[in-house]
C-alpha cells in the first residue's frame, strides 16, 4: 500500500508519471496491492519509491526502486539505497533492469517490489538484474 | 568456499568457517587507543554519526567512487608521531551498530567509544572548494576526482569489463561496477582530468595522483598512458597507477618514461583458492602469478619502496595475510594493507567485518616487515591515504627497542634527504615520449 499517494505533491507527481509511462503505472498499481507499506519519493525525478518500514535485522530500509525514460520507449529500472547521512549526495545502486521494448510481466514486477520490500537481499534478486548499469542517473 | 558466479553467501559465524583468528576473545579496552589502533578499530567497527554532528558544513562529502572503500566520513586522528588519517565507514549495517559514536560539542568533533566512555578528539578535513566547481567542460569536479587522505584518486576507464561478463566475474567484495553512472562519470576526459588535477595541486597543496581503473582487456596502461603524460607534462605531481598487471613488461618502461612514480597491484589474497573464488576475472583473465611478476619487476624498476602490492585483511587466514606481507616487503615493494569492509550492493555485503584483534597482529608484523626489510615509511611527502592503514600509521605500533629507534632515525633522515628529489619530481616537465605505448 502507497502511504502517501494522497498528499498534495505526490497526487500531481503521480498524475505526470503514471500518464507518462505505462511501467510505472503498472508497478504503482502492483505497490497498492503488495504487502508493506511504501512511499512515493515525490521530489525525485521519475517515478521513484521506497519501503519504510523496518527490516528483520531492525535497520531502516534504505531500498528505493526509480523508473524512468533516458529518451521516449526507453524505461530503465534502477534500485539504489541512499545515504544514511543527511547531507551526503551519494547513491549505492544495486543494479538496474534495461526494458527497451517498454514492456514488464506482472510476475517481473512482483520480483522488483519484492527486492525492494527486502532491502536488497541478496536471495531477491531479479533474474534479469544488471549489477553494473552505466547509465547517468538522474536524482 | 563458493563457487565463481554463485552468490556469495555472508560466512556464518563459526569457527568452522569463519577464518582462523590467532586472537582471543574481544577486548574493550581500559586505556585509551593510541592514533593507529583507534584507526583499526574504527575499520572494523564503523561509527555511528550523531545527531549534534554538523557535517553538512564541516565535512567533505561521502562520495563512493572507485572501488567503493571511499564510501566513509574522512577524519583525521592527531596524534604525536603523525596525524592519522581515516575514512571511516558510517554507511554500512554493521557500522549503525558500531560502539563508536562522532559527536560534536562546543564546536568540536570526539569520538566516543560507549563501551567505556573514553573520547578521542579527532578533527574533520573541510570539504575542499574545488569539489562543487564545474571543469570548462561542465564536468562536476567532484566527479572526476576525489581526495582521499591527501591524495586525488581518480578511476579512468568506463566501468570493470569483468562485471560484464556472462556470468560477472566482478572481484566480489568489489563495488565498482556499480558506482559509475550514478556517482561518477563514466569516461574521464583528459582536459577535465588536468584542471581537477591542477586545482587539487593548488588549492589542496596535492603532491600525488592515483589513477586506477578495472579491467579493460589488457588494454589498462594503454588506457592510462595519456593521463600520465598529460598530467605529469601540464600540472606536475606524483604519479601512480593501480591497474591490472601485465607480462608485457615494456609497457611499464613506457610508462616510467611519460612520468609514472609508482605502481600498485591490487591481488587482494595471498591464499590462492580464495584468490581463485573471491576473485573470479581475476583469477581466469589474468591470474595471481602475472600480479606477482609485475610487482617485481616495477619494484626493480623503480628502486626499493617505490610499488605496493595490496592486500585485503580480514577474509583469508590472517597467517595467509602475514604470508603477503612478507612476500611484498621481500621483494622491496611496502604493503597497502585494506581491512575488508562489506560494502553496501556488492557480492559480500552481508559478510561479517573483521576482529579488531586479528587486525592488530596483521599491522604489527606489517610494521616489522618494513622494518626488517628496510622499506621506506612515510618519506614521500604529504601522501596520506585514508582507505587503508598505512605502513607510517604502524609506527604507533612499534615494540620500543633499539630496532624501532634506528629504523625511525633512518626514516627521518630520507625523510629531509628527499625532499630535493621529490620536489624536482613533482614539477611539470616536457616529455617527448608518445603516451601511445608501443615497445621500442
Amino acid at each position: 500500500m502507497i502511504l502517501n499517494k494522497s498528499d498534495p505533491p505526490v497526487a500531481a507527481k503521480l498524475q505526470i508519471e503514471l500518464a507518462k509511462n505505462p511501467i510505472a503505472k503498472a508497478v504503482y498499481e502492483a505497490l497498492e496491492k503488495a504487502p508493506g507499506a511504501f512511499e512515493i519519493v515525490a521530489e525525485a525525478t521519475g517515478f521513484e519509491v521506497r519501503a519504510p518500514d523496518l527490516l528483520p535485522t531492525g535497520l531502516p530500509n534504505r531500498a528505493r526502486l526509480k523508473i524512468f525514460s533516458p529518451r521516449p520507449g526507453h524505461t530503465l529500472v534502477f534500485f539504489y539505497k541512499r545515504s544514511l547521512v543527511p547531507y551526503s549526495r551519494d547513491r549505492y545502486s544495486y543494479g538496474g533492469i534495461d526494458l527497451r521494448e517498454g514492456q514488464a510481466e506482472a510476475q517481473e514486477i512482483a520480483a522488483w517490489i519484492a527486492f525492494v520490500s527486502s532491502g536488497f537481499h541478496p536471495d531477491k534478486r531479479p533474474a534479469n538484474l544488471r549489477r553494473a548499469f552505466p547509465y547517468e542517473i538522474p536524482e | 568456499m563458493a563457487s565463481p558466479g554463485q552468490h556469495v553467501a555472508a560466512a556464518p559465524e563459526t569457527s568452522a568457517t569463519r577464518p582462523p583468528s590467532i586472537s582471543v576473545e574481544p577486548s574493550c579496552p581500559e586505556i585509551p587507543l593510541n592514533p593507529c589502533e583507534l584507526e583499526i578499530d574504527l575499520f572494523c567497527k564503523g561509527m555511528r554519526i550523531d545527531p549534534s554532528c554538523a557535517l553538512e558544513q564541516d565535512a567533505r562529502f561521502i562520495s563512493r567512487t572507485r572501488a567503493g572503500l571511499g564510501s566513509g566520513l574522512e577524519i583525521v586522528i592527531p596524534g604525536t608521531i603523525k596525524d592519522v588519517w581515516v575514512n571511516v565507514p558510517v554507511e554500512e549495517d554493521f557500522a549503525q551498530q558500531s560502539c563508536y559514536r562522532l559527536v560534536r560539542e562546543s564546536g568540536e568533533y570526539s569520538i566516543v567509544d560507549e563501551r567505556n566512555g573514553l573520547r578521542y578528539p579527532i578533527r574533520i578535513p573541510p570539504e575542499p572548494a574545488w569539489y562543487t566547481r564545474v571543469t570548462r567542460r561542465g564536468t562536476p569536479m567532484h566527479k572526476v576526482g576525489v581526495l582521499q587522505g591527501t591524495y586525488l584518486g581518480i578511476y579512468i576507464s568506463n566501468s570493470c569489463g569483468f562485471w560484464y561478463h556472462t556470468p560477472p566475474l566482478n572481484c566480489r567484495f568489489c563495488a565498482t561496477g556499480l558506482n559509475v553512472g550514478v556517482n561518477e562519470v563514466a569516461v574521464k576526459d583528459v582536459e577535465d582530468v588536468v584542471e581537477v588535477c591542477r586545482a587539487a595541486k593548488e588549492e589542496s597543496g596535492v603532491t600525488f595522483v592515483h589513477f586506477n581503473s578495472g579491467y579493460q582487456t589488457d588494454r589498462d596502461l594503454d588506457v592510462a598512458a595519456p593521463y600520465v603524460k598529460a598530467v605529469k607534462s601540464r600540472v606536475g605531481a606524483l604519479i601512480g597507477l593501480q591497474l591490472i598487471p601485465t607480462l608485457a613488461f615494456w609497457k611499464y618502461d613506457r610508462l616510467i618514461e611519460l612520468g609514472t612514480n609508482h605502481f600498485s597491484f591490487c591481488y587482494e589474497f595471498h591464499n590462492p583458492e580464495y584468490f581463485a573464488t573471491l576473485l573470479p576475472g581475476k583469477q581466469k583473465l589474468v591470474g595471481q602469478e602475472t600480479f606477482f611478476r609485475a610487482l617485481e619487476y616495477t619494484s626493480k624498476q623503480l628502486g626499493k619502496g617505490a610499488c605496493s602490492g595490496e592486500i585485503i585483511a580480514g577474509v583469508e587466514p590472517v597467517e595467509d595475510t602475514l604470508r603477503a606481507i612478507d612476500y611484498i616487503t621481500g621483494v622491496g615493494a611496502f604493503p597497502t594493507v585494506c581491512i575488508f569492509r562489506p560494502t553496501i550492493g556488492a557480492d559480500m555485503e552481508h559478510w561479517p567485518p573483521p576482529r579488531y584483534e586479528d587486525m592488530l597482529i596483521v599491522f604489527r608484523h606489517l610494521y616489522e616487515a618494513c622494518r626488517r626489510n628496510n622499506i621506506p615509511m612515510d618519506v614521500t611527502p604529504n601522501i596520506e591515504v585514508s582507505l587503508i592503514v598505512q605502513p607510517g600509521d604502524t609506527r604507533y605500533l612499534a615494540p620500543r627497542n633499539w630496532a624501532t629507534r634506528w629504523y625511525g632515525m633512518k626514516m627521518a633522515a630520507a625523510r629531509q634527504l628527499a625532499r630535493p628529489y621529490f620536489w624536482w619530481k613533482r614539477r611539470p616537465r616536457e616529455i617527448a615520449a608518445s603516451d601511445v605505448l608501443a615497445p621500442s
